[in-house]
């Protein structure tokens, strides 16, 4: 009868302890899962965005300062942007990049850098076409040109698409023969390339990406008076 | 009789053991997806797809969005309730949970179908990671199916 009375409480405590353990576990799973989640998440966001330890471990300035540059050559803010001709967003931001060039062109130097993107079928051949009709001075107008009509040739088919660029040097007063053989030519191949390469070493991983005195713009402003905000501040933080 | 009885219980078990395995993995294939499509999509970059290379029509798109509100968030919201409701049922073992979950799936896979359809037939593009989506809800939706199947057994 004793026994019995002793053994009741301490089954009882036995009980809620094992209860008490059960909840711990269950907290602490919960818990596991819901930590793994936001991890996740964060992961994406930080993995998604790395670049290369190559260039980070360098500690240098990631992004060279060669390419096509325009605005003025002595500023201390450089703009550099990589971006492919093909892209909705970049023929976006061309306008963006062109009103800037145009309104403050005083305060910075704009790069422009090619990265075409592979799932882009006529994006590798317009980073050609601009740099070919360079080779004749005529960088910038290909360049507007290749933006402005995007809708002209994105999406026809590649010998199409190949006449419009041949009509664009034509249009553009280009020595179409010497368009056609620089167009072949090892060197801009290599050249555009290059700076795939190079972006792909900065950090780039889609179009358009700029760096504002090598620092990768993570918000791209949407509109011109951002855009100029964001230039203007970099101006105030260096003087 | 009974050892029959027993025993088709016990499977029953198992495949939902599996069924919730399943919808565990599927659900974090999809988040992991739809996440990296939410992330993309406000740090306003396109994205550089190597299989059906179409991503960047598809996800500027009108149908992109509803609202402000981007189809990714919502993918991404939709896979992280299941993943909870899975994990909410192993925790409790409640067997309303096996109901809500199929009926979640199901309007999620009618979601993916019309999504799927606007990319062939009104965006004429596809696009990988939409379509990766796609596939996960649609393998969610045929677990469902087979859940509901096994408990009313």
């Amino acid at each position: 009868m004793s026994t019995s009375r002793n053994r009741k409480p301490h089954s009882a405590e036995n009980s809620f302890g094992t209860e008490r353990k059960r909840k711990a576990k269950r907290v602490a799973a919960w818990s596991g899962l819901l930590l793994g989640l936001v991890f996740l998440v964060f992961g994406l966001i930080y993995f998604t965005d790395k670049p290369d330890p190559e260039t980070a471990t360098q500690g240098l300035h990631p992004v060279p300062a060669s390419g096509r540059a325009v605005g003025n050559p002595d500023a201390r803010i450089s703009l550099v942007e990589y971006s492919d001709y093909q892209c909705r967003r970049c023929a976006y931001y061309h306008l963006i990049v062109t009103e800037l060039v145009e309104e403050v062109s005083d305060e910075f130097r704009l790069i422009f850098r090619h990265y075409p993107l592979r799932n882009h079928a006529h994006a590798l051949a317009a980073a050609i076409a601009a740099e070919s009709a360079g080779r004749q001075g005529k960088f910038w107008e290909m360049h507007d040109l290749l933006f402005s009509h995007q809708e002209q040739w994105a999406e026809k088919e590649q010998t199409e698409a190949l006449e419009i660029f041949s009509q664009y040097a034509d249009s553009l007063s280009l020595d179409v023969f010497q368009f056609h053989r620089d167009f072949l030519s090892q060197e801009i191949i290599e050249k555009v390339n290059n700076d795939y390469q190079e972006g792909r070493r900065a950090g780039v991983r889609s179009t358009p990406t700029f760096f504002l005195n090598g620092q990768k713009i993570m918000n791209k402003p949407p509109t011109y008076e951002g855009f100029k905000a964001l230039i203007l501040e970099t101006k105030s933080e260096l003087n | 009789m009974r050892d029959l009885r027993r025993l088709s219980s016990k499977l029953n078990l198992n495949s939902i053991k599996l069924i919730t395995a399943g919808w565990l993995t599927v659900s974090l294939i999809g988040f992991v997806d739809a996440t990296y499509l939410t992330i993309q999509h406000y740090r306003g970059a396109s994205l550089d797809c190597y299989v059906l290379r179409d991503c960047e029509e598809v996800t500027t798109s009108q149908y992109a969005t509803i609202g402000s509100i981007p189809i990714g968030l919502l993918g991404a919201l939709y896979y992280v309730s299941i993943i909870l409701l899975t994990a909410a049922y192993l925790d409790t073992k409640h067997s309303r949970l096996l109901t809500i979950i199929p009926l979640l799936t199901t309007l999620g896979f009618l979601v993916s179908i019309i999504l799927v359809y606007l990319q062939i037939f009104v965006i004429r593009a596809l696009c990988s990671y939409c379509l990766l989506s796609a596939l996960a809800s649609t393998a969610l939706f045929i677990l469902a199916v087979i859940s509901v199947r096994t408990s009313t057994k």
